[in-house]
């Protein structure tokens, strides 16, 4: 029974935006405050139940310990402190992972050129790479960071349409997109190309893709939302 | 036990823990049995105050933490930092000057 209070006491500090960190070390340190209570109390004469009973008490009501915690903005998740993060977080780190990616694809690239070794990739082959590129860069990344932000947002209050708004913002920033690996063959030094392309007659068109990439990114939020977070016992 | 005005708690609890925590590290119970014993019972910060206030300290880089084993059982120790022991002279500082001030206010007389 003790257990499953301290157990419950984690998951409601965590649903009310305290950083799972902080809910975990609450929990924990409650936890053992309340043995050595009921420790002191046994020492004392005191019945076991009864002993069980005070030391409950004295800890206090959960209703109030959770709101002491609510009540301290640093010990929030980033993400309940700054909820805009959630709408414009998967397109900023959409937009730095993709720059990020190319830089290293160029400095490879100049790097293979300037040590001298000449690749012999055959075409077929050099387009293949091409295209994981894209589909990668294009679909993948995105789904990726926008999964990353939803299974942060697991179990935490944050509002479901800005979840929603930030990874189809950072899905339809990537349909606007193209991305292009030309690797070194037949002479051709290769080259790496990252741009963006704004034409109001595809914009319509693009945006089922961006749908159909914001559902799946979102899978995992959905699965996991309600999952228990374990407590670690006051013995380590 | 004397009767406690939560208004005119606002500002101790940071003051009270780092004037212990700059002396030597201690954990949670222990820090609640010190203040009990070294007020006299008249200060007590409830488990549901010392906890966040510990933690909202350490966020601030005013407090440090570590875990260590004593008696098996895995207890987390707090000390202040240099910067939270810089902290402290300025609410000690702050915390005697207004005390004064209040005291000569009750001290007065009035005609």
């Amino acid at each position: 029974m003790t257990e499953l209070r301290f157990r419950a006491l984690q998951r409601a500090l965590i649903e009310r935006g305290i950083a799972a960190r902080h809910a975990r070390r609450a929990a924990f340190e409650l936890q053992a405050h309340f043995e050595q209570l009921r420790a002191e109390r046994l020492e004392r004469g005191a019945a076991p139940g009864e002993a069980e009973r005070d030391a409950h008490e004295a800890l206090g009501g959960d209703r109030m310990l959770v709101e002491r915690y609510a009540g301290r903005d640093e010990l929030k998740s980033w993400l309940c402190r700054w909820p805009l993060l959630c709408v414009f977080g998967p397109l900023v780190s959409f937009t730095a992972a993709s720059i990020s990616l190319m830089a290293l694809l160029v400095v490879t690239l100049d790097a293979i050129h300037l040590t001298g070794h000449h690749m012999r990739v055959p075409v077929l082959a050099a387009a293949a790479v091409n295209s994981a590129v894209q589909v990668g860069m294009l679909w993948v990344l995105p789904v990726i960071v926008a999964a990353l932000f939803g299974v942060r947002a697991c179990g935490r209050p944050i509002p479901v349409g800005g979840l929603i708004g930030g990874a189809l913002l950072a899905c339809f920033a990537a349909r606007l997109m193209n991305v292009g690996l030309m690797l070194p063959v037949a002479g051709h030094r290769g080259s790496a190309s990252m741009g963006f392309r704004i034409a109001s007659s595809a914009l319509a068109g693009e945006l089922t893709p961006a749908l159909i990439a914001t559902a799946v990114a979102l899978v995992p939020y959905f699965l996991l939302r309600h999952r228990p977070h374990p407590v670690p016992s006051p013995d380590g | 036990m004397p009767e406690r005005d939560p208004t005119l708690m606002s500002g101790v609890p940071e003051l009270v823990l780092l004037r212990l925590l700059a002396q030597r590290e201690m954990y949670g119970y222990d820090i609640a049995r010190a203040l009990k014993l070294l007020s006299h019972e008249t200060l007590s910060l409830g488990e549901g105050v010392l906890y966040p206030a510990l933690h909202a300290l350490e966020a601030r880089g005013l407090l440090r933490s570590r875990s260590r084993q004593v008696d098996g059982r895995t207890r987390i120790y707090y000390q202040a930092t240099p910067k939270g022991c810089r902290r402290l002279e300025r609410l000690t500082a702050n915390w005697r000057r207004m005390s004064e001030g209040v005291e000569r206010i009750l001290g007065a007389h009035h005609d």
